[in-house]
């Protein structure tokens, strides 16, 4: 299992649109995705999941990531909340 | 009989029609026996296909009417239609309970709902509402139902994004919601339908029956049910008063606020909801020179949590960027009860607990409100404006909360920090004041009655209260030299600053913003244009030698009718 934890850096947090740029990303790997902040965990490939988990601007969230590609996905999805969603 | 309901304006305009009421269905369904686990997932699927061709449609077709943005909700929904979450656990529930796909639906749906409902982030709480409306979209499609239409002007508790497209439709006049808020995705769609819309109408549902007319103002927030003849004559005409508008100012609205000798003004608009940045657009404002924040705390119970004004002043922000918005604090208390905060009553609340006094008061509420402001900043051009000041203190201890707040949120970009100029007090300490703030904006109502002592909502004070008295005219114009002095610049967003008649002085002057009624904007730019500046300073000369108020319109009638160019 590969895991890294990353800052929540965009102004808004995990609303729809990041949370829906998560899931894009995340469905392009074949490993099962989990998100955890705090003692929560959620599913990495449900919109739902993320929104659900509440992740404000500042808040740090681990990414785990388990299956044959888990290390690029776990980078391309640190990747992509590190640099604020594209914002 | 003619009842009046109170809501908050949530799309400006006026509209008159039949009452649409509409019930919104049950997330509940008929105990039907699943026909099997098989049979019902087949079911499930057909109804997942039907919606998200409708849900494509809706998408597209809101894209065309209303542009890209109003579509996103539904993009959104496409989202959930496939998310694990709520498909796995329907599925399961249908595999390994033996639920039919609407039982499964419907309490997956619940449970979602009531999740999101549990979440402190006004925006994600608000996602409760989307999950719902597409629980209730896949049930409709389960039973074979076929989507509803409207006609007239739609009347309900709240409506979720799904039916609030209906608006789109041809029927659709207006709408009346019992509740949301004008920053909902209902308001801002119908703003962008150019829909007059109603929100926070409380007892809608109570006083209004199928079929009753109607007749609603969109900008103030005013439903007349079952509206008397002259009432919906007034109506029609105002429909037509604004169409002419429409036009005129389609003529002036992208010519600037500039004298035939070089001296430009911003024109500005005061605003009191969200919805009137559309007219405020759409008139030609420049910025926003008054963002009045009261409806958010008027008329309710509980005061506004921090995370509601955000939502707001970042709506308005963002809308009006890179324009300036001059958000000024809640100026409760006087003329203006917050019912939930009032202390003892006052004997006279003019000169009571109001404006800043009652915000420094109410320390815990005026932060929130500080808070949502320094958090929305980011969004567009921020300037907060601090009403009834009286003494310098008042400006320093709100300086002292803003640089706390700024600290506490790691905010290190200055705000700008001005004040209306209303109390004698604070024209005379123009200079001081200028000396403090980035900005005088002197609110000519307030400033006459305090000047001259008169109750401007005293019909008895009708003779006396004038805004073109002398003593008040020679105090705006020292508010003015000591913004100068000071480097900091001066404006007028009193009732003063929509009269073309006043239009010349203020050039004259030397002020640098007017803020009025959107409304009033292409009139006083008409004026501007055709005013010199050479010409309005000798005006403000041989005018304010005047003693009296009669004199002084007297002087301004005869120089708009001699002095000012006719193009």
């Amino acid at each position: 299992m590969t895991a890294r934890t990353v800052k929540v850096l965009n102004s808004t947090g995990l609303h729809a649109r990041p949370a829906g740029m998560f899931i894009e990303t995340a469905n392009r790997f074949r490993s099962a995705i989990r998100v955890t902040k705090g003692e929560r965990e959620v599913n990495g490939q449900s919109v739902l999941g993320l929104m659900l988990l509440e992740v404000t601007p500042g808040a740090e969230i681990t990414i785990q990531a388990e299956g044959e590609d888990e290390e690029q996905a776990v980078n391309a999805l640190a990747e992509l909340v590190a640099g604020g969603f594209g914002e | 009989m003619t009842a009046r309901l109170q809501g908050i304006g949530a799309a400006p305009g006026v509209a008159v029609g039949r009452a649409v009421v509409w019930r919104e269905p049950p997330l509940e369904t008929a105990a039907r026996p699943g026909a099997g686990p098989e049979a019902e997932l087949a079911r499930l699927a057909a109804a997942v296909e039907t919606s998200r061709e409708q849900l494509r449609d809706l998408a597209a077709g809101l894209a065309t009417a209303a542009g890209e943005k109003e579509a996103r909700i539904f993009r959104v929904h496409l989202l959930f239609l496939d998310d694990p979450m709520l498909m796995g656990a329907v599925k399961t529930a249908i595999e390994r309970e033996g639920l039919s796909a609407e039982q499964a639906v419907a309490r997956t749906t619940r449970q979602l709902v009531a999740q999101f409902r549990a979440l402190k982030d006004g925006y994600l709480r608000e996602r409760a509402a989307d999950v719902q409306d597409l629980g209730q979209r896949l049930l409709a499609n389960l039973a074979g139902e076929q989507p509803r239409s409207v006609s007239g002007i739609l009347v309900a508790r709240d409506l979720t994004p799904s039916e609030a497209s209906l608006l789109a439709g041809q029927g659709a006049l207006a709408v009346v919601t019992e509740e949301g808020g004008p920053t909902g995705h209902m308001a801002i769609l119908a703003r962008a339908l150019r829909l007059p819309a109603v929100v926070g109408a409380h007892d809608a549902l109570v006083q209004v029956r199928d079929g009753d007319l109607l007749a609603l103002d969109g900008a103030s927030g005013e439903v007349i049910v079952g509206p008397d003849d002259a009432t919906v004559a007034g109506f029609r005409r105002r429909m037509e008063e604004q169409r002419v508008l429409r036009a005129r100012l389609e003529a002036l609205r992208d010519l600037p606020a500039v004298t035939p000798d070089g001296f430009r003004i911003t024109l500005a608009a005061n605003i009191a909801t969200p919805a009137e940045v559309d007219l405020a657009l759409e008139a030609g404002a420049e910025a926003v020179g008054v963002f009045r924040t009261e409806y958010l705390f008027v008329n309710r119970a509980e005061p506004p949590s921090e995370d509601e004004q955000y939502e707001a002043y970042r709506d308005v922000l963002s809308r009006m960027a890179p324009r300036r918005v001059i958000v000024r604090t809640m100026d409760l208390g006087g003329d203006k009860q917050a019912p939930v905060w009032d202390g003892a009553p006052e004997p006279n609340p003019a000169l009571g607990l109001r404006g800043i006094r009652f915000a420094l008061a109410r320390e815990p509420l005026f932060r929130s409100q500080l808070r949502a402001l320094i958090r929305a900043s980011g969004a567009g051009n921020l300037a907060v404006m601090l009403p009834m000041i009286a003494d310098l203190a008042e400006v320093r201890r709100t300086r002292r909360l803003l640089g706390a707040i700024q600290e506490e949120l790691g905010v290190s970009v200055p705000v700008s920090l001005g004040v209306m100029v209303e109390t004698p007090a604070a024209a005379l300490l123009a200079t001081e004041l200028a000396a403090q703030t980035d900005f005088l904006s002197i609110g000519t109502n307030d400033l006459t009655q305090y000047v001259l002592a008169a109750d401007r909502l005293n019909p008895a004070m009708a003779g006396l209260y004038d805004p073109y008295h002398p003593a008040v005219l020679r105090l705006m114009r020292a508010v003015a030299e000591a913004a100068r002095r000071g480097s900091k610049w001066a404006g007028v967003c009193g009732e003063m600053g929509a009269d073309p008649l006043a239009a010349p002085l203020f050039v004259g002057m030397g002020m640098a913003e007017l803020s009025m009624v959107p409304a009033a904007i292409p009139a006083v730019k008409d004026a501007i244009r055709r005013v010199r500046r050479s010409d309005a300073e000798a005006l403000v000369e041989e005018t304010l030698a005047h003693p009296s108020a009669a004199e002084i319109r007297d002087c301004l009638a005869r120089f708009a009718r001699d002095r000012m160019s006719q193009e």
